[in-house]
């Protein structure tokens, strides 16, 4: 049984505690929001990128910098099919299209051809993002010119061998110089989860123009939408590229 | 009330882990629905108490909103002496809440303004400044984390903990023993 308490009969009178401690959180929770948004720094945001040669001895991985969020800056994995696998023996990355010269790169192709470091962060259409990543890969202008690029070509087409997942760019966004076919990250070899053994990174563009689990390289006179823009999806910030969207 | 809050929370929280989690996200093929669900639901967290407030009792509400606004020195008492199973220190009396269950909902209501406003920055992230976007995505993991052991509490204490679980039939037929309620809460006047 339980003792009865104790009461003074003169109790004071209630306080209104419950409104102050919900508003002190909604003022602390818009201040963090503010401060966090200070300590992300938003000038480095979507324009961190650099190019550098594989032998460059500086291109070292860099640790997240943000000391508050930085523990939870993590990459979250999207994907429109089962997440495919690979063997390396029988993964083909197909070039074909508008091109003189067909092309069937394979995994010891990826080390073998010429290949840039490009540093960049990485930016998701949701919101998220990943500081100072570090990726090897081949420029596409590199594999362009290997190709034969032949005149008529205006875009290119990029198909996942998830068998689902597609995607485009204009042939100018695929010639940048850190547009590249990446098959490392922070010099390791692309997780499962992160497209291996190989995907597109061009970082001037969110996230999910750049396709994972790379099987196809298309040049085209026309543009085919890729898998958010056949379900009528439009980025408004990126305008131009996005033309001919319905 | 509680149903119509506490229903859409609960599908948010099950379907936001699920699309948090890295050891879930990968195994998703249904990304698309799942986040689908997830939008309604936030939808419903809104729309629910507010239909409930314009059609129900709102005198009932308000004196139900001013009792867990208002608290004194009892309700700190109650908090202090913890209402932990098999503790032996008797708990004072509690109005229609007691303290746990007022710290609760005025926890759980902010936790719900912030996943909302957060939410609506990552849904429409193309609509704000870039840093906006990552501050509330990591905001909104924070959130989810804060929030689990709360409603786990929450649930633990109406369930099973046996100082406290009596309130647990009441929230579904809304009848609790008088007996009961004059044990624990005696200072409850409806």
């Amino acid at each position: 049984m339980e003792t009865p308490p104790e009461i003074t009969p003169a109790s004071p009178p209630p306080v209104a505690v419950g409104r102050r401690i919900f508003l002190g959180l909604l003022g602390a929770g818009a201040g963090g929001l503010l401060i966090g948004g200070k300590l992300v720094q938003e000038p480095r945001a979507y324009k961190n990128v650099s190019t550098m040669p594989v032998n460059l001895n500086g291109a070292d991985t860099i640790q997240p910098r943000n000391l508050v969020f930085g523990g939870l800056e993590r990459f979250r994995y999207y994907s429109v099919a089962p997440v495919p696998s690979y063997r390396p023996a029988t993964w083909r990355l197909r070039v074909g299209g508008l091109v003189d010269r067909p092309l069937l790169i394979t995994y010891t192709d990826l080390y073998s051809l010429p290949s840039v470091y490009v540093r960049a962060d990485f930016r998701c259409v949701t919101g998220w993002v990943v500081h100072d990543n570090l990726w090897r890969g081949i420029q596409l202008r590199t594999i362009f010119q290997l190709a034969g690029a032949q005149q008529a070509a205006r875009f290119v087409t990029f198909t996942s061998f998830d068998g689902i997942y597609r995607e485009s760019f204009t042939l100018d966004q695929a010639q940048s110089e850190h547009a590249i076919v990446a098959f490392e990250l922070n010099k390791r070899p692309l997780p499962t989860e992160q497209g291996a053994p190989a995907r597109i990174i061009n970082p001037d563009m969110f996230g999910y123009k750049n396709l994972k689990w790379l099987g196809g390289i298309s040049l085209t006179a026309h543009r085919e939408n890729g898998y958010w823009e056949q379900k009528g999806w439009c980025n408004p910030l990126i305008g131009s590229d996005f033309d001919d969207c319905a | 009330m509680h149903w119509a809050f506490s229903t859409p929370f609960l599908v948010l929280l099950i379907t936001g882990v699920a699309l948090g989690l890295p050891q879930t996200e990968i195994l998703l093929t249904h990304r698309d629905l799942i986040r689908a669900v997830h939008l309604a639901a936030a939808v419903g967290l809104v729309a629910l108490p507010a239909a409930v407030w314009l059609a129900g009792n709102r005198r009932g509400l308000h004196r139900d909103a001013r009792e867990i606004d208002r608290w004194d020195r009892l309700d700190w008492q109650w908090l202090r002496r913890s209402p932990w199973p098999f503790r032996r220190s008797a708990l004072p009396p509690q109005g229609r809440f007691n303290a746990g269950q007022k710290l609760n909902s005025i926890l759980v209501t902010a936790a719900a303004v912030g996943f909302l406003v957060t939410g609506v920055f990552m849904w429409k992230a193309e609509a704000f400044p870039v840093w906006l976007g990552d501050v509330s995505t990591q905001a909104h993991d924070l959130l989810t984390i804060a929030v689990v052991p709360l409603v786990l509490g929450h649930i633990i204490m109406a369930a099973v903990n046996p100082r406290t679980n009596q309130a647990l039939g009441s929230v579904f037929h809304g009848y609790v023993d008088a007996g009961w309620a004059r044990a624990h809460h005696s200072r409850w006047m409806p």
